[in-house]
Formats: structure tokens, C-alpha cells, sequence
């Protein structure tokens, strides 16, 4: 019992030294996430994040207009752009005449790190390139069978980014929308007994 | 997986990875070929 005792004691003196340095990373963790989640509430509130570009024309109301954007104006153009790199794609004029506008999704996860990525589509191959260093990443030639005339262009779109919109409130003395399937003006709310009544229905 | 969406002109809807550019799912018919996709 004494042998089992002190081994018992040594693990734990043995765990006790191996924990400490993981509860302290433990807490940088939750310090980081509590980071990202209060930043991400400050992204939420400001629209879109600054730098995407997620469909032509900005977004389905064609608005052409990245509200996040401050750095950009009429005095900094004139100023301080230049060309950074330019970039080769498709065979030339023999394939495609024009690129379809192109789309921006910054800080995307890829096997070799983040990456700024661009897309461009023409009449049938879809490019992603690398916005920062101008090279291209990936391209994907699409098996079109029967093609519209006048070599329409692929429409691009990507994904979303992700924002989790922790400041979201209904505005003070608004109520909850009506239902829609009842018609009620009251919110949408089931108890546990219609929904064990509409299984009942169903499975009848 | 981030996915980046194609609408080809033979009405086909495809979707990527955005990393990879691997196929994410197979294409699905979007509206009918020979005609011009509505903008986006």
C-alpha cells in the first residue's frame, strides 16, 4: 500500500509539474479566443470585412461599394498605387477575349499558409491567384458540352465570409416577426407536445 | 472548406475548394444551356 501510496504521489507530483505549463496554455487560448470573439463583434458591426470581395458588383444589390474600406480615397490613389505584378492567364486571344470581374477573398487557409486570394473566370476555366505575390495557385478547366454563343464567361462567386454578429438586437419595443405558417402575430414558438403531435401525424 | 461557386454556360452550377480547387461536390444543372446566366 505504501509502494502504491508513493508512486500514486510521484504521478501526481509528475502531473502537477506537467500540468502547470498547459493550464498557462490553456489560458492564452481562451484569452485569444475571448480576442476573436470581441473582434469579431467589432467586424460584424462595421458590414462587410474589409478587402472581400464575395460577387460581382460587391453584392447582390450591386452596390460596388466596400463600406469597411478608409484608406482608399481619391487623394491616396493618385498618390500611392502602383503596379505590383502582373500575371498571364488563358492562351491569349485565341481562347477568351475577357476575364469575368474579379473577386477578392483575403486571408483564406491553405496547405502553404494564408493567402489573399483573387478568382477570375473565362469562357470555361476558373483561375485563383494569389493576390499578394501575383502567382497563380490553382486553375480549373471546365468540361463545358455545349456552349452558349458569343463564349459567355464563368460567373464567379465565393463564399461569404463568416462574421458572428454578437452585437445583433431587435431594436428597443420591437416585437419578434409574425409566424409565417400560423399567420399570428405572436413569434413562431412549439411546444414539446405539438411537436410529439405532429411526429404522431406524420408517422400516421 | 471555404467553396467557390462557377456557373459555366452549359447551365451548370460547380463547386470548389477554395484552397485546392478541388471539386467540392458535383455539378448541378442551374438553368438551361444555351442561354445567358442573369447577372449576379
Amino acid at each position: 500500500v505504501d509502494e502504491r501510496l508513493k508512486s500514486a504521489k510521484s504521478l501526481t507530483r509528475l502531473t502537477g509539474k506537467t500540468r502547470l505549463p498547459n493550464r498557462s496554455f490553456r489560458r492564452q487560448i481562451t484569452l485569444c479566443c475571448a480576442a476573436v470573439f470581441l473582434f469579431s463583434g467589432i467586424a460584424s458591426a462595421q458590414g462587410t470585412p474589409r478587402g472581400f470581395w464575395s460577387v460581382a458588383d460587391g453584392d447582390a444589390a450591386h452596390n460596388n461599394w466596400q463600406k469597411a474600406e478608409t484608406e482608399i480615397t481619391t487623394d491616396t490613389v493618385a498618390k500611392d498605387f502602383k503596379l505590383l505584378w502582373k500575371i498571364k492567364l488563358g492562351n491569349g486571344a485565341a481562347k477568351t477575349a475577357s476575364f469575368s470581374e474579379p473577386l477578392l477573398f483575403p486571408g483564406m487557409i491553405t496547405g502553404r499558409g494564408f493567402k489573399d486570394l483573387a478568382f477570375w473566370g473565362d469562357a470555361n476555366t476558373l483561375y485563383a491567384v494569389d493576390s499578394e505575390l501575383g502567382t497563380l495557385v490553382w486553375q480549373k478547366d471546365f468540361k463545358i458540352e455545349s456552349p452558349a454563343c458569343g463564349g459567355v464567361n464563368i460567373q464567379v462567386a465565393t463564399e461569404a465570409p463568416q462574421v458572428i454578429h454578437f452585437g445583433a438586437r431587435r431594436p428597443a419595443g420591437s416585437r419578434p416577426a409574425a409566424c409565417p405558417s400560423s399567420g399570428s402575430s405572436r413569434p413562431c414558438f412549439r411546444s414539446v407536445a405539438w411537436a410529439r403531435r405532429r411526429e404522431a401525424d406524420i408517422s400516421a | 472548406l471555404k467553396g467557390v461557386y462557377a456557373l459555366t454556360s452549359d447551365g451548370y452550377l460547380h463547386e470548389q475548394i477554395m484552397a485546392t480547387g478541388l471539386d467540392y461536390a458535383p455539378p448541378v444543372k442551374f438553368f438551361p444551356a444555351q442561354r445567358e446566366a442573369p447577372s449576379a
